[in-house]
């Protein structure tokens, strides 16, 4: 850590005030950087008194002093960190700058705030990273990204390689919060799963809540993934390009005029001249590719107004030969107005609205069809945020609607004999309030403490069927009708959080919470992996809202003055009415879908061990997670089946065991050697156990669900990073080798007849099956970008 | 996306699996036709391709009227439909009910002869394709392809077809000498042109009464092609349980492992023992209006040379040297030495 004894720009006030013979004054600041910006997330210490405090979003930050001399440190993961020596003789404030990393090779950090976030922050399983720090992980195909990243932390998983989607402690991939600047998404993977929608060049941080998650978000049951976008350059125009054999990529932000700025970007792809290339007929015949496009402005209006207009726009395409074909789109508006009604006060009102809209082609003869199916959906959102001596509060309301659109089959092609047919889908209305406190109840004790209510409605129009008994076509027995808004269900649930830290020591800590959280939408998909057409299904009259009770309970501490984090987190989740699918359940242009849903119980528990090393020289961590995940469904009034006999059964995404390790060791002054080594448990899978003939046929007889698992997975990824290659340029090269061993680990084992033997063996399906090297070279400009 | 396209690969592996054994299979069809109709009472083995077949059960398919037809048993675990026992009508329900030795009595799902009836008019057409010897070489096979034109009677409703094609054939086998100079009498095997592969059609939203060409069959031109050899194109009309079966087991045995493979179960037939309907039986018995159609081809319709069988005797070979098809008509699960009426020499 640099030392910098700076005498900046410093502006103390002496106030007079009523309180003028207090013994006690107030430090308040801001931090920006040196391009303007407002700082928010640099770790402010008192060296004097070992108070530290953190900037908000608008770069502030206060302590409350006795008058006398301060050593104030600001550390930030991407600016250079900085000492400054103030005397305070009453109230006052400064205005600090802080200047970028001159060489951009940033260690990696887990918790980004702070070298004593591991042990002082309140919640369990929260971690927040920059974009900076995920920079210098080993890529594939040399591209940063947001979603794979955060799957090299302990409690965090996919399916495979090419799975769209993360698992969260044992939750799966729609109970995920995902969110860009506050506004919901679905779909977060462009095609195949190997690029998320978030564009790394437009990306500040991103935090990941997967124990404690605040009474502010709501809506999922496992984690919140909280991405935040940059903010245009207030000083000078920047812009960053990549171009590629297969995408590129170009950002651009700057300053129009005083008090507004922009920043916008896009990614595209243009793979198919290369598939065309390829010794394979149905490669040759396939296409694969997507672009976005992403654009903010941001206004200011005097010092306490603030408004940010954002846009996103995406289009993936799929076709494999003339079998099958998929496409989609993505559009986000976003309008935010941030007011700082006082110093202790901070509004945001937002309003945003997203379209995702899918398509599948399916090219079959005279059944050759074309599915569509989408999603719209509109938000609302107050937040205040409440900054009190001993307290920071934020609470506020919003409202969420979720407006399934009408799923439809029509005739593709002139050959084509099926008729057009179509499902209705339901619409969702989520009403929610919510308060969150983050106080301490003494030196040793803080606490964060929240509530949000929801009321949920189910509304028309909408055509409700009534089942005598088990819900099955046989067992209709009348129709309902709800015209425009009606009302047709309604679910009210109050949802507690509370996380408390116990400080035992001054580098060891022990914190435990419990959140009772409500998920209203449902990912309808019994795939291996998701699909960009499922459907997304809203909570009605025949699903319920998820319900999960999640308890967690920690031990951190650090050694060798912060350089040492370690954190050991116990986890238990209980979740009711999940959604599960009977055996060859039909979910496309299914007009009663829930005669073929299955509600389900699910359990998760594990435990995670983290290891993180962070020193100038050498960062990196090693964690170990054991986690199970299981799923149990009986036959009742409502399921007409069970499945494997009301036994509880592995999820499909249950990994027991999960190795990470990270490593980030710098050389020289400009260059770095990265690797990355991920293990998990093969996944369960359902066996062929016996055959019987139909006549000459041989038809396999299977397993109970999920009763074998796949080969083991790991792998192992390197890369090396040089800065400034070309002196005149702010550059960096990194040559990123994917899977050094090669090693063609397992996505899924199926059976299939070999040639002309019709006995079914085993397959196992790699999907990245080699070693992927790969180069990027990357220029800012201006210089020192 | 390219490099993923590339080099995702499927290799075979061994899994460490117990097998299970001693589920009864009950698999058979009973339709309108003059064609030959039978059920067959498997279990399950746990040695891999065995089959174990059930004998000395009684079967009867009983109407909705009471009327019970009779089946008689015949070798490897199939008994065969008396179609004069019983008439099987359109629009009429039946049921199977089978009794074991054992005591245990186990019925199919009541279930209605489809009304609609489909028929396929059948010819052939030759071809050449490319595929993987055993020794990892590109090898071009001469194929035969059975393709048909299906005609509809009635649209107006849902309906579910399912084709499957026959191969009849002459095989003469080798004549050894022998002191009474006696000719072995020749072979007429029956049995699938293409029996791994499943056609189906889901006709809840047709609308024209004519569906387009489309191939039933295929299969590489052997020796059975150097005689005379007729193709039945047989069109069942099913209902919507024996459709949803045949999906589900086209689905499992034609599984190609990808991301968005649906993942496998056990297959629920329509069988269930009447003491205890949570045993679970495997299988399905199916009820359709089944129409037929054949035609007949010989050496010279066929464009490509046919390899000949290995049965011409020659001294220098010994007896166990020759093919097992030129010894024996029992080396073919459907061969005989009784000539199919239809197949007139």
């Amino acid at each position: 850590m640099k030392q910098l004894f700076l005498f900046g720009l410093i502006l103390i006030g002496l106030h007079s005030s009523v309180l003028g013979q207090l013994k006690v004054g107030k430090l308040e600041g801001i931090v920006k950087n040196e391009s303007g910006q407002l700082v928010e997330g640099a770790l402010v210490r008192v060296k004097e008194v070992d108070k530290s405090a953190v900037t908000d979003e608008s770069g502030r930050f206060e302590f409350d002093l006795e008058p006398g001399r301060y050593t104030l440190f600001f550390i930030h993961v991407s600016l250079e960190s900085r000492l400054l020596d103030v005397i305070l003789k009453d109230s006052g404030s400064v205005e600090v700058e802080m200047k970028f990393k001159t060489i951009n090779l940033s260690e990696i950090v887990v918790s980004a705030t702070s070298d004593r976030e591991n042990v002082d922050n309140t919640s369990t399983g929260v971690t927040r990273l920059g974009i900076e720090e995920i920079a210098n992980l080993p890529t594939f195909l040399g591209e940063v990204d947001i979603i794979k990243s955060i799957t090299l932390l302990p409690g965090v998983s996919t399916i495979g390689e090419g799975a769209s989607g993360f698992n969260v402690r044992g939750g799966r991939i729609d109970q995920n919060l995902v969110l860009m600047d506050g506004v919901q998404l679905f779909n977060t993977s462009h095609v195949l799963g190997f690029f998320s929608i978030f564009n790394p060049e437009l990306t500040r941080d991103f935090t990941l809540y997967k124990g404690n998650i605040p009474a502010q978000f709501g809506g999922r049951v496992s984690s919140v993934l909280d991405v935040k976008s940059i903010r245009g350059n207030r000083e000078k125009f920047k812009a960053r390009a990549s171009v590629g054999t297969i995408s590129s990529k170009l950002a651009v932000d700057g300053p129009l005029g005083e008090n507004l700025t922009y920043a916008f970007g896009g990614r595209f792809t243009y793979s198919d001249w290369i598939l065309r290339r390829i010794n394979d007929l149905d490669i040759r015949n396939s296409s694969a590719g997507f672009n976005d496009l992403f654009g903010r402005l941001d206004y200011d209006i005097g010092n306490n107004h603030s408004i940010r207009l954002s846009y996103y726009s995406s289009y993936d395409q799929f076709d494999f030969s003339d079998d099958f074909g998929y496409e989609w789109t993505n559009n986000i508006v976003n309008l935010a107005w941030k007011y700082q009604i006082s110093k202790n006060i901070l509004s945001e009102l937002s309003g945003s609205y997203m379209d995702y809209s899918s398509t599948l082609f399916d090219f079959d003869l005279d059944q050759s069809s074309e599915l569509n199916n989408g999603i719209g959906k509109w938000q609302i959102r107050q937040n205040f945020n409440v900054e009190l001596p001993k307290h920071n509060i934020n609470f506020g309301a919003e409202i969420i609607n979720n407006d399934s659109k009408t799923e439809t089959q029509d005739p593709l092609g002139a050959e084509s004999q099926i008729t057009s047919i179509s499902a209705e889908k339901d619409q969702g209305r989520e009403y929610a309030i919510y308060v969150d406190d983050v106080f301490k109840l003494s030196d040793k004790i803080s606490i964060n403490a929240g509530l949000r209510y929801n009321i949920y409605n189910n509304i028309g129009p909408a055509s409700v069927i009534q089942y005598d008994g088990e819900r099955s076509n046989a067992n209709i027995v009348d129709t309902l009708n709800f015209g425009q808004g009606d009302v047709i269900k309604t679910y009210t649930n109050l949802s507690p959080r509370i996380s408390a830290k116990v400080g035992l020591g001054s580098n060891n800590s022990i914190k435990l919470s419990y959140n009772r959280l409500f998920q209203y939408i449902h990912l309808i998909s019994n795939t291996t992996a998701p699909t960009p057409v499922d459907i997304w299904q809203v909570s009605n009259t025949y699903f319920e809202p998820i319900q999960a009770d999640n308890y967690s309970i920690g031990y951190y501490h650090n050694f060798d003055e912060n350089r040492w984090e370690t954190s050991f987190e116990l986890f238990y989740k209980d979740l009711d009415n999940v959604i599960e699918y009977r055996d060859f359940a039909d979910l496309l242009v299914n007009p009663n879908i829930e005669t073929e849903l299955l509600i389900a119980h699910g359990e998760a528990y594990g435990g995670e061990v983290l290891f993180t090393r962070k020193t100038p020289k050498w960062t990196g961590w090693l964690s170990y997670t054991y986690a199970r995940t299981f799923v149990t469904v009986e036959e009742n009034e409502i399921n007409k089946e069970s499945i494997n006999d009301g036994e509880r059964f592995p999820a499909n995404y249950d990994q027991p065991h999960s190795i990470r390790f990270t490593s980030d060791l710098k050389w020289g002054r400009r260059g770095s050697f990265g690797a990355s080594f991920t293990y998990n448990t093969g996944r369960p899978i359902t066996v062929i156990e016996s055959d019987y003939l139909l006549d000459e046929l041989l038809a396999p007889n299977f397993s109970d669900r999920n009763k074998f698992r796949i080969p083991d997975y790991w792998r192992l990824d390197v890369s090396f990073t040089m800065g400034s290659i070309l002196r005149k340029f702010d550059d960096k090269l990194v040559l990123s080798i994917y899977n050094v061993f090669g090693r063609d680990n397992a996505y899924s084992v199926f059976f299939r007849r070999p040639g002309n033997i019709n006995v079914p063996r085993p397959f196992k399906l790699a999907v990245l099956g080699a070693i992927f090297p790969s180069f990027t070279y990357s220029i800012n400009l201006p210089r020192g970008n | 996306m390219a490099i993923v396209l590339i080099s995702g690969c499927i290799e075979e592996i061994d899994l460490d699996i117990t097998r299970t054994s001693g589920q009864l299979v009950v698999f058979g069809n009973i339709n309108t036709s003059e064609l030959r109709q039978r059920v067959q009472l498997l279990r399950t083995s746990g040695i891999e391709n065995r089959i174990n077949p059930v004998f000395a059960a009684e079967l009867k398919l009983i109407d909705e009227f009471g009327n019970e037809g009779c089946f008689t048993a015949a070798e490897n675990g199939y008994y065969n439909f008396q179609v004069s026992s019983i008439d099987v009508i359109p629009g009429r329900s039946y049921y199977l009910e089978i009794g074991l030795l054992s005591g245990e009595v186990y019925r199919s799902r009541l279930a209605r002869v489809p009304t609609v009836t489909a028929t396929t008019v059948s010819d052939r057409q030759y071809t050449q394709q490319t595929v993987l010897s055993s020794q990892q070489v590109d090898v071009d096979i001469n194929i035969i392809q059975i393709v048909g034109e299906t005609s509809i009677d009635d649209v107006s409703n849902p309906f579910y077809l399912r084709w499957e094609v026959d191969q009849t054939f002459r095989l003469n086998p080798t004549d050894f000498p022998d002191p009474f100079n006696s000719v072995p009498p020749p072979c007429y095997i029956i049995r699938g042109a293409d029996p791994q592969r499943i056609n189906l059609f889901n006709g809840e939203n047709i609308t024209s009464t004519s569906l387009v060409r489309r191939v039933l069959a295929e299969r590489e031109i052997d020796y059975s092609f150097v005689n005379k050899h007729i193709f039945t194109t047989v069109t069942h009309t099913i209902n919507e349980d024996a459709y949803n079966f045949w999906s589900q087991v086209d689905e499992l045995i034609n599984s190609t492992g990808s991301i968005f493979d649906v993942p496998p179960a056990t297959i629920l037939g329509n069988i269930y023992n009447i003491e205890d309907e949570e045993e679970r039986v495997l299988g399905f018995f199916e009820l359709s209006n089944t129409t037929f159609d054949r035609f007949t081809g010989f050496q010279n319709d066929v464009p490509f040379s046919v390899p000949e069988t290995e049965c011409e005797f020659d001294p220098n070979i010994l007896r166990g040297q020759y093919p097992g098809y030129c010894l024996s008509c029992d080396f073919f699960e459907g061969g005989s030495t009784v000539r199919p009426d239809y197949f007139d020499d």
